[in-house]
Protein backbone atom coordinates (compact mmCIF):
# COMPACT_ATOMS: atom_id res chain seq x y z
CA UNK A 1 0.00 0.00 0.00
CA UNK A 2 2.60 2.49 1.19
CA UNK A 3 5.12 1.37 -1.39
CA UNK A 4 2.64 1.40 -4.22
CA UNK A 5 1.70 5.01 -3.41
CA UNK A 6 5.32 6.06 -3.53
CA UNK A 7 5.90 4.15 -6.75
CA UNK A 8 2.84 5.63 -8.43
CA UNK A 9 3.83 9.15 -7.47
CA UNK A 10 7.47 8.69 -8.47
CA UNK A 11 6.34 7.29 -11.79
CA UNK A 12 3.88 10.16 -12.25
CA UNK A 13 6.63 12.65 -11.43
CA UNK A 14 8.93 11.33 -14.16
CA UNK A 15 6.19 10.99 -16.81
CA UNK A 16 4.77 14.48 -16.12
CA UNK A 17 8.19 16.14 -16.24
CA UNK A 18 9.04 14.44 -19.54
CA UNK A 19 5.59 15.12 -21.01
CA UNK A 20 5.71 18.77 -20.01
CA UNK A 21 9.31 19.34 -21.01
CA UNK A 22 9.43 17.41 -24.25
CA UNK A 23 5.88 17.49 -25.63
CA UNK A 24 3.58 20.14 -24.11
CA UNK A 25 6.22 22.85 -24.12
CA UNK A 26 6.56 22.48 -27.90
CA UNK A 27 2.80 22.50 -28.52
CA UNK A 28 2.72 25.91 -26.86
CA UNK A 29 5.78 27.12 -28.74
CA UNK A 30 4.61 25.86 -32.15
CA UNK A 31 1.41 27.81 -31.93
CA UNK A 32 3.06 30.87 -33.41
CA UNK A 33 -0.15 32.63 -34.44
CA UNK A 34 -1.65 32.41 -30.99
CA UNK A 35 1.09 33.21 -28.47
CA UNK A 36 -1.16 32.96 -25.42
CA UNK A 37 -1.57 29.22 -25.84
CA UNK A 38 0.14 27.17 -23.15
CA UNK A 39 -0.57 23.78 -21.65
CA UNK A 40 0.70 23.41 -18.11
CA UNK A 41 -0.04 19.91 -16.95
CA UNK A 42 2.76 19.04 -14.51
CA UNK A 43 1.10 20.67 -11.42
CA UNK A 44 -1.29 17.69 -11.19
CA UNK A 45 1.61 15.90 -9.51
CA UNK A 46 1.16 18.37 -6.65
CA UNK A 47 -2.64 18.06 -6.80
CA UNK A 48 -2.58 14.29 -6.54
CA UNK A 49 -0.07 13.79 -3.72
CA UNK A 50 -1.65 11.71 -0.92
CA UNK A 51 -3.60 13.68 1.66
CA UNK A 52 -1.35 12.48 4.48
CA UNK A 53 1.80 13.89 2.85
CA UNK A 54 3.39 16.35 5.33
CA UNK A 55 3.15 19.96 4.21
CA UNK A 56 6.92 20.56 4.10
CA UNK A 57 7.36 17.44 1.95
CA UNK A 58 4.72 18.65 -0.54
CA UNK A 59 6.50 21.98 -0.79
CA UNK A 60 9.90 20.34 -1.16
CA UNK A 61 8.69 17.96 -3.90
CA UNK A 62 7.05 20.86 -5.71
CA UNK A 63 10.35 22.71 -5.55
CA UNK A 64 12.21 19.80 -7.18
CA UNK A 65 9.44 19.39 -9.76
CA UNK A 66 9.50 23.05 -10.71
CA UNK A 67 13.29 23.06 -10.85
CA UNK A 68 13.38 20.22 -13.38
CA UNK A 69 10.61 21.71 -15.51
CA UNK A 70 12.55 24.97 -15.44
CA UNK A 71 15.57 23.12 -16.83
CA UNK A 72 13.49 22.15 -19.89
CA UNK A 73 12.05 25.66 -20.25
CA UNK A 74 15.43 27.35 -19.62
CA UNK A 75 13.72 29.74 -17.21
CA UNK A 76 15.39 29.10 -13.84
CA UNK A 77 13.07 29.82 -10.94
CA UNK A 78 9.91 30.75 -12.83
CA UNK A 79 8.16 27.37 -12.71
CA UNK A 80 9.81 26.66 -9.38
CA UNK A 81 8.29 29.66 -7.65
CA UNK A 82 4.84 28.86 -9.05
CA UNK A 83 5.06 25.20 -8.00
CA UNK A 84 6.21 26.06 -4.50
CA UNK A 85 3.35 28.51 -4.16
CA UNK A 86 0.80 25.99 -5.45
CA UNK A 87 2.10 23.43 -2.95
CA UNK A 88 1.84 26.00 -0.19
CA UNK A 89 -1.83 26.82 -0.91
CA UNK A 90 -2.84 23.19 -1.55
CA UNK A 91 -3.85 22.59 2.11
CA UNK A 92 -5.91 25.78 2.07
CA UNK A 93 -7.81 24.71 -1.04
CA UNK A 94 -8.26 21.20 0.36
CA UNK A 95 -9.64 22.71 3.54
CA UNK A 96 -12.03 24.88 1.59
CA UNK A 97 -13.43 22.01 -0.48
CA UNK A 98 -13.54 19.52 2.39
CA UNK A 99 -16.60 17.25 2.00
CA UNK A 100 -19.07 17.06 4.87
CA UNK A 101 -17.83 13.56 5.77
CA UNK A 102 -14.21 14.78 5.83
CA UNK A 103 -11.23 13.24 4.09
CA UNK A 104 -9.82 9.78 4.47
CA UNK A 105 -6.20 10.61 5.26
CA UNK A 106 -4.97 7.46 3.50
CA UNK A 107 -6.49 8.48 0.16
CA UNK A 108 -5.23 10.75 -2.55
CA UNK A 109 -7.45 13.60 -3.82
CA UNK A 110 -8.59 11.95 -7.08
CA UNK A 111 -11.80 11.76 -9.08
CA UNK A 112 -12.23 8.14 -8.09
CA UNK A 113 -12.05 8.88 -4.36
CA UNK A 114 -13.93 12.17 -4.16
CA UNK A 115 -16.07 12.41 -7.29
CA UNK A 116 -15.63 14.19 -10.61
CA UNK A 117 -17.49 17.29 -9.45
CA UNK A 118 -15.20 17.72 -6.49
CA UNK A 119 -12.09 16.99 -8.51
CA UNK A 120 -12.92 19.59 -11.18
CA UNK A 121 -13.51 22.30 -8.56
CA UNK A 122 -10.33 21.36 -6.74
CA UNK A 123 -8.05 21.12 -9.78
CA UNK A 124 -9.56 24.21 -11.42
CA UNK A 125 -8.81 26.31 -8.34
CA UNK A 126 -5.25 25.09 -7.94
CA UNK A 127 -4.53 25.27 -11.66
CA UNK A 128 -5.82 28.84 -11.75
CA UNK A 129 -3.60 29.82 -8.83
CA UNK A 130 -0.62 28.07 -10.38
CA UNK A 131 -1.09 29.65 -13.81
CA UNK A 132 -1.70 33.13 -12.51
CA UNK A 133 1.39 32.94 -10.33
CA UNK A 134 3.44 31.46 -13.13
CA UNK A 135 2.50 34.08 -15.73
CA UNK A 136 2.94 36.84 -13.17
CA UNK A 137 6.47 35.74 -12.46
CA UNK A 138 7.09 35.29 -16.16
CA UNK A 139 6.00 38.85 -16.95
CA UNK A 140 7.39 40.12 -13.63
CA UNK A 141 5.59 43.44 -13.68
CA UNK A 142 2.03 44.55 -12.91
CA UNK A 143 2.23 46.60 -16.11
CA UNK A 144 1.43 43.43 -18.07
CA UNK A 145 -1.63 42.51 -15.99
CA UNK A 146 -3.97 42.28 -19.03
CA UNK A 147 -1.52 40.05 -20.82
CA UNK A 148 -1.15 37.91 -17.69
CA UNK A 149 -4.91 37.51 -17.33
CA UNK A 150 -5.41 36.54 -21.00
CA UNK A 151 -2.58 34.02 -20.83
CA UNK A 152 -3.96 32.60 -17.59
CA UNK A 153 -7.47 32.27 -19.01
CA UNK A 154 -6.41 30.59 -22.25
CA UNK A 155 -3.92 28.27 -20.55
CA UNK A 156 -6.47 27.39 -17.88
CA UNK A 157 -9.01 26.18 -20.46
CA UNK A 158 -6.41 24.26 -22.46
CA UNK A 159 -4.82 22.69 -19.38
CA UNK A 160 -8.12 21.74 -17.77
CA UNK A 161 -9.02 19.69 -20.83
CA UNK A 162 -5.85 17.65 -20.37
CA UNK A 163 -6.32 17.39 -16.61
CA UNK A 164 -9.84 15.97 -17.09
CA UNK A 165 -8.71 13.65 -19.88
CA UNK A 166 -5.99 12.34 -17.58
CA UNK A 167 -8.52 11.46 -14.89
CA UNK A 168 -10.97 9.86 -17.32
CA UNK A 169 -8.26 7.90 -19.05
CA UNK A 170 -6.45 6.51 -16.02
CA UNK A 171 -8.96 7.08 -13.21
CA UNK A 172 -6.19 6.62 -10.63
CA UNK A 173 -6.94 5.70 -7.04
CA UNK A 174 -3.59 6.96 -5.87
CA UNK B 1 13.78 20.52 22.20
CA UNK B 2 10.44 18.75 21.81
CA UNK B 3 8.77 22.15 21.63
CA UNK B 4 11.18 23.18 18.91
CA UNK B 5 10.27 20.10 16.90
CA UNK B 6 6.58 20.75 17.49
CA UNK B 7 7.09 24.31 16.39
CA UNK B 8 8.81 23.12 13.24
CA UNK B 9 6.01 20.73 12.43
CA UNK B 10 3.46 23.45 12.90
CA UNK B 11 5.24 26.20 11.00
CA UNK B 12 7.78 24.11 9.08
CA UNK B 13 5.63 24.38 5.95
CA UNK B 14 5.70 28.13 6.14
CA UNK B 15 9.45 28.29 6.80
CA UNK B 16 10.22 25.90 3.98
CA UNK B 17 7.82 27.73 1.68
CA UNK B 18 9.49 31.09 2.36
CA UNK B 19 12.95 29.59 1.98
CA UNK B 20 12.26 27.77 -1.30
CA UNK B 21 10.22 30.66 -2.72
CA UNK B 22 13.13 32.91 -1.83
CA UNK B 23 15.54 30.64 -3.68
CA UNK B 24 13.18 30.50 -6.66
CA UNK B 25 12.90 34.27 -6.84
CA UNK B 26 16.62 34.63 -6.50
CA UNK B 27 17.01 32.33 -9.52
CA UNK B 28 14.32 34.23 -11.43
CA UNK B 29 16.03 37.59 -11.10
CA UNK B 30 19.52 36.13 -11.39
CA UNK B 31 19.26 33.90 -14.44
CA UNK B 32 16.41 35.38 -16.51
CA UNK B 33 17.31 38.38 -18.60
CA UNK B 34 13.91 40.07 -18.74
CA UNK B 35 13.00 39.57 -15.12
CA UNK B 36 16.48 40.65 -14.09
CA UNK B 37 16.14 43.88 -16.04
CA UNK B 38 12.69 44.60 -14.63
CA UNK B 39 13.79 43.73 -11.10
CA UNK B 40 16.84 45.93 -11.03
CA UNK B 41 15.05 48.72 -12.80
CA UNK B 42 12.26 48.61 -10.21
CA UNK B 43 14.83 48.43 -7.47
CA UNK B 44 16.51 51.58 -8.66
CA UNK B 45 13.11 53.28 -8.93
CA UNK B 46 12.30 52.16 -5.42
CA UNK B 47 15.58 53.35 -3.98
CA UNK B 48 15.13 56.63 -5.79
CA UNK B 49 11.66 56.92 -4.28
CA UNK B 50 12.94 56.26 -0.76
CA UNK B 51 15.79 58.66 -1.27
CA UNK B 52 13.34 61.37 -2.28
CA UNK B 53 11.12 60.61 0.69
CA UNK B 54 13.95 60.59 3.19
CA UNK B 55 15.20 63.81 1.68
CA UNK B 56 11.77 65.37 2.11
CA UNK B 57 11.58 64.15 5.70
CA UNK B 58 15.03 65.39 6.65
CA UNK B 59 14.17 68.68 4.97
CA UNK B 60 11.06 68.87 7.13
CA UNK B 61 13.10 68.37 10.28
CA UNK B 62 15.67 70.91 9.24
CA UNK B 63 12.82 73.43 8.90
CA UNK B 64 12.69 73.57 12.69
CA UNK B 65 16.25 74.85 12.97
CA UNK B 66 15.68 77.01 9.93
CA UNK B 67 12.70 78.65 11.58
CA UNK B 68 14.67 79.05 14.76
CA UNK B 69 17.46 80.93 13.03
CA UNK B 70 14.91 83.08 11.21
CA UNK B 71 13.24 83.94 14.50
CA UNK B 72 16.61 84.94 15.91
CA UNK B 73 17.28 87.11 12.93
CA UNK B 74 13.82 88.58 13.20
CA UNK B 75 14.36 89.48 16.83
CA UNK B 76 17.53 91.30 15.85
CA UNK B 77 15.66 93.38 13.28
CA UNK B 78 12.84 94.11 15.65
CA UNK B 79 15.34 95.16 18.29
CA UNK B 80 16.90 97.51 15.80
CA UNK B 81 13.52 98.97 14.89
CA UNK B 82 12.56 99.58 18.49
CA UNK B 83 15.94 101.15 19.20
CA UNK B 84 15.54 103.36 16.16
CA UNK B 85 12.23 104.50 17.62
CA UNK B 86 10.46 103.91 14.35
CA UNK B 87 6.80 103.11 14.29
CA UNK B 88 7.25 99.95 12.29
CA UNK B 89 3.53 99.41 12.01
CA UNK B 90 3.53 102.14 9.38
CA UNK B 91 4.28 101.07 5.86
CA UNK B 92 6.82 103.78 5.16
CA UNK B 93 9.81 103.45 7.39
CA UNK B 94 12.33 106.23 7.62
CA UNK B 95 15.81 105.52 8.83
CA UNK B 96 17.80 108.14 10.64
CA UNK B 97 21.41 108.71 9.89
CA UNK B 98 22.68 108.97 13.43
CA UNK B 99 22.66 105.50 14.94
CA UNK B 100 20.90 105.64 18.32
CA UNK B 101 22.16 103.96 21.45
CA UNK B 102 20.71 100.58 22.08
CA UNK B 103 18.13 100.38 24.82
CA UNK B 104 16.38 97.08 24.21
CA UNK B 105 17.61 93.57 23.63
CA UNK B 106 15.28 91.03 22.03
CA UNK B 107 15.39 87.27 22.24
CA UNK B 108 12.99 84.86 20.64
CA UNK B 109 11.44 82.23 22.90
CA UNK B 110 9.03 79.35 22.60
CA UNK B 111 5.85 79.19 24.66
CA UNK B 112 5.86 75.98 26.71
CA UNK B 113 2.80 76.55 28.85
CA UNK B 114 -0.01 79.02 28.52
CA UNK B 115 -3.29 79.62 30.32
CA UNK B 116 -6.08 82.07 29.51
CA UNK B 117 -9.13 80.90 31.44
CA UNK B 118 -8.15 81.74 35.01
CA UNK B 119 -8.24 84.98 36.94
CA UNK B 120 -4.48 85.01 37.02
CA UNK B 121 -2.89 83.65 33.89
CA UNK B 122 0.74 82.74 33.39
CA UNK B 123 3.02 81.52 30.62
CA UNK B 124 6.22 79.53 30.75
CA UNK B 125 8.90 80.18 28.14
CA UNK B 126 11.96 78.16 27.21
CA UNK B 127 14.54 80.83 28.07
CA UNK B 128 16.20 81.42 31.43
CA UNK B 129 19.22 82.83 33.20
CA UNK B 130 21.48 80.89 30.86
CA UNK B 131 20.13 83.04 28.03
CA UNK B 132 20.52 86.22 30.06
CA UNK B 133 16.84 86.70 30.80
CA UNK B 134 16.15 89.03 33.73
CA UNK B 135 13.19 89.50 35.98
CA UNK B 136 10.72 92.21 34.88
CA UNK B 137 11.57 91.86 31.21
CA UNK B 138 8.67 92.44 28.83
CA UNK B 139 7.32 89.71 26.57
CA UNK B 140 5.91 90.78 23.22
CA UNK B 141 5.04 89.40 19.79
CA UNK B 142 4.91 90.91 16.35
CA UNK B 143 1.29 91.88 16.92
CA UNK B 144 1.11 92.91 20.51
CA UNK B 145 2.19 92.53 24.10
CA UNK B 146 2.06 89.34 26.12
CA UNK B 147 3.26 89.89 29.66
CA UNK B 148 6.07 90.43 32.13
CA UNK B 149 8.73 87.96 33.25
CA UNK B 150 8.28 87.47 37.00
CA UNK B 151 10.50 84.49 37.79
CA UNK B 152 13.61 83.21 36.04
CA UNK B 153 15.21 79.80 36.40
CA UNK B 154 18.15 78.23 34.60
CA UNK B 155 16.40 77.32 31.37
CA UNK B 156 12.86 78.62 31.76
CA UNK B 157 11.06 81.69 32.89
CA UNK B 158 7.61 82.38 34.28
CA UNK B 159 5.63 85.15 32.64
CA UNK B 160 2.68 86.94 34.14
CA UNK B 161 0.28 87.25 31.26
CA UNK B 162 -1.45 90.56 30.56
CA UNK B 163 -4.58 88.45 31.06
CA UNK B 164 -4.09 88.82 34.82
CA UNK B 165 -6.26 90.63 37.34
CA UNK B 166 -3.31 92.69 38.57
CA UNK B 167 -2.05 93.81 35.19
CA UNK B 168 -1.44 97.53 34.87
CA UNK B 169 0.20 98.50 31.60
CA UNK B 170 0.73 102.13 30.85
CA UNK B 171 -0.81 102.71 27.43
CA UNK B 172 -1.78 105.52 25.17
CA UNK B 173 -4.22 106.27 22.39
CA UNK B 174 -2.21 106.84 19.27
CA UNK B 175 -4.29 109.68 17.87
CA UNK B 176 -4.85 111.60 21.11
CA UNK B 177 -1.56 110.88 22.84
CA UNK B 178 -3.51 110.49 26.07
CA UNK B 179 -2.19 108.06 28.67
CA UNK B 180 -4.09 105.54 30.68
CA UNK B 181 -3.59 102.10 32.13
CA UNK B 182 -4.58 98.84 30.61
CA UNK B 183 -6.37 96.35 32.85
CA UNK B 184 -8.06 93.03 32.34
CA UNK B 185 -11.35 92.47 34.09
CA UNK B 186 -13.79 90.74 31.71
CA UNK B 187 -12.11 87.34 31.69
CA UNK B 188 -12.27 87.51 27.92
CA UNK B 189 -8.87 86.63 26.46
CA UNK B 190 -9.47 88.88 23.45
CA UNK B 191 -10.52 92.04 25.29
CA UNK B 192 -8.99 94.43 27.80
CA UNK B 193 -9.97 97.76 29.31
CA UNK B 194 -8.23 101.09 29.12
CA UNK B 195 -8.80 103.24 32.20
CA UNK B 196 -7.94 106.71 33.39
CA UNK B 197 -8.23 108.45 30.03
CA UNK B 198 -9.52 111.90 31.11
CA UNK B 199 -13.03 112.88 30.12
CA UNK B 200 -11.94 115.90 28.09
CA UNK B 201 -10.07 113.81 25.58
CA UNK B 202 -12.44 113.74 22.62
CA UNK B 203 -13.28 112.11 20.32
CA UNK B 204 -12.45 108.49 20.94
CA UNK B 205 -13.59 106.36 18.09
CA UNK B 206 -13.97 102.72 17.45
CA UNK B 207 -10.84 101.40 15.76
CA UNK B 208 -8.39 103.87 17.31
CA UNK B 209 -5.02 102.25 17.90
CA UNK B 210 -3.81 101.69 21.45
CA UNK B 211 -0.04 101.66 22.00
CA UNK B 212 2.21 101.07 24.96
CA UNK B 213 3.29 104.41 26.35
CA UNK B 214 6.73 103.71 27.69
CA UNK B 215 6.02 105.39 31.02
CA UNK B 216 6.59 102.06 32.65
CA UNK B 217 10.06 100.63 32.62
CA UNK B 218 8.71 97.34 31.32
CA UNK B 219 7.45 97.70 27.76
CA UNK B 220 9.18 99.64 25.03
CA UNK B 221 7.25 102.61 23.81
CA UNK B 222 4.96 102.46 20.81
CA UNK B 223 4.10 98.76 20.65
CA UNK B 224 0.64 98.14 19.26
CA UNK B 225 -1.66 96.61 21.85
CA UNK B 226 -5.03 96.66 20.10
CA UNK B 227 -7.84 98.82 18.85
CA UNK B 228 -10.71 100.58 20.60
CA UNK B 229 -13.87 98.51 20.58
CA UNK B 230 -16.22 100.82 22.44
CA UNK B 231 -16.00 103.80 24.78
CA UNK B 232 -18.43 105.70 26.96
CA UNK B 233 -18.38 107.96 29.98
CA UNK B 234 -20.07 106.65 33.07
CA UNK B 235 -22.15 109.10 35.04
CA UNK B 236 -20.21 110.86 37.76
CA UNK B 237 -16.84 109.69 36.58
CA UNK B 238 -14.03 111.77 35.26
CA UNK B 239 -12.68 109.25 32.83
CA UNK B 240 -13.68 107.22 29.80
CA UNK B 241 -14.52 103.56 30.07
CA UNK B 242 -12.89 102.00 27.06
CA UNK B 243 -12.87 98.36 25.96
CA UNK B 244 -10.27 97.39 23.45
CA UNK B 245 -9.79 94.39 21.17
CA UNK B 246 -6.38 92.86 21.61
CA UNK B 247 -4.35 92.61 18.47
CA UNK B 248 -2.76 89.32 19.45
CA UNK B 249 -4.78 86.24 20.35
CA UNK B 250 -2.83 85.09 23.38
CA UNK B 251 -4.51 81.68 23.40
CA UNK B 252 -2.74 80.70 20.16
CA UNK B 253 0.76 81.94 20.98
CA UNK B 254 3.69 79.78 19.92
CA UNK B 255 6.68 82.08 19.72
CA UNK B 256 7.32 85.33 21.50
CA UNK B 257 10.13 87.83 22.05
CA UNK B 258 11.57 88.65 25.44
CA UNK B 259 12.60 92.30 25.69
CA UNK B 260 15.37 93.21 28.09
CA UNK B 261 15.54 96.88 28.92
CA UNK B 262 19.22 97.77 29.22
CA UNK B 263 18.41 101.16 30.76
CA UNK B 264 16.08 99.74 33.33
CA UNK B 265 18.48 100.01 36.25
CA UNK B 266 19.04 103.67 35.55
CA UNK B 267 15.35 104.35 35.20
CA UNK B 268 14.55 102.55 38.43
CA UNK B 269 17.26 104.40 40.25
CA UNK B 270 15.63 107.69 39.34
CA UNK B 271 12.21 106.40 40.29
CA UNK B 272 13.66 105.38 43.62
CA UNK B 273 14.52 109.01 44.30
CA UNK B 274 10.86 109.94 43.84
CA UNK B 275 9.78 107.23 46.24
CA UNK B 276 12.36 108.22 48.82
CA UNK B 277 11.21 111.77 48.98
Amino acid sequence: MMNSTITVNAFRFVILVLLQGLVLQNIGNDWATFPYFNIILYPIFIFLLPLRTPKPLVIFLAFILGLIVDLFYATPGVHTSASVFTAFVRPVVLNYFEPRAGYNANHSPTKKRLGSNWYIKYSLTLELIHLFFYFSVEAFSPVFIVNILIKTGVALIASMIFIIIHQILFDPAE
Amino acid sequence: MRRLIQLFFRFGGLFLFLLLEGIAFFMVVQYNKEQKAIFFNSLSHLSQYFEDKSHAISYHFSLETEADSLRKENSKFKQLLISLDIDYTDKEVSVFDDAPFQQYLLQSAKVIKNSIHKNHNYLILDRGTEDGIEKHSAVITDNGIVGIVIEVRKKHCLVMSILHRQTRVSSALKNQNAHGSLIWKDLNPLKMNLENIPKHIQPIERGDTVLTSGYSAMFPEGLVVGTVDSSWIEQGKGAHTITINLNEDISTLKYVYIVTNLMRAEQLELEQIINDE
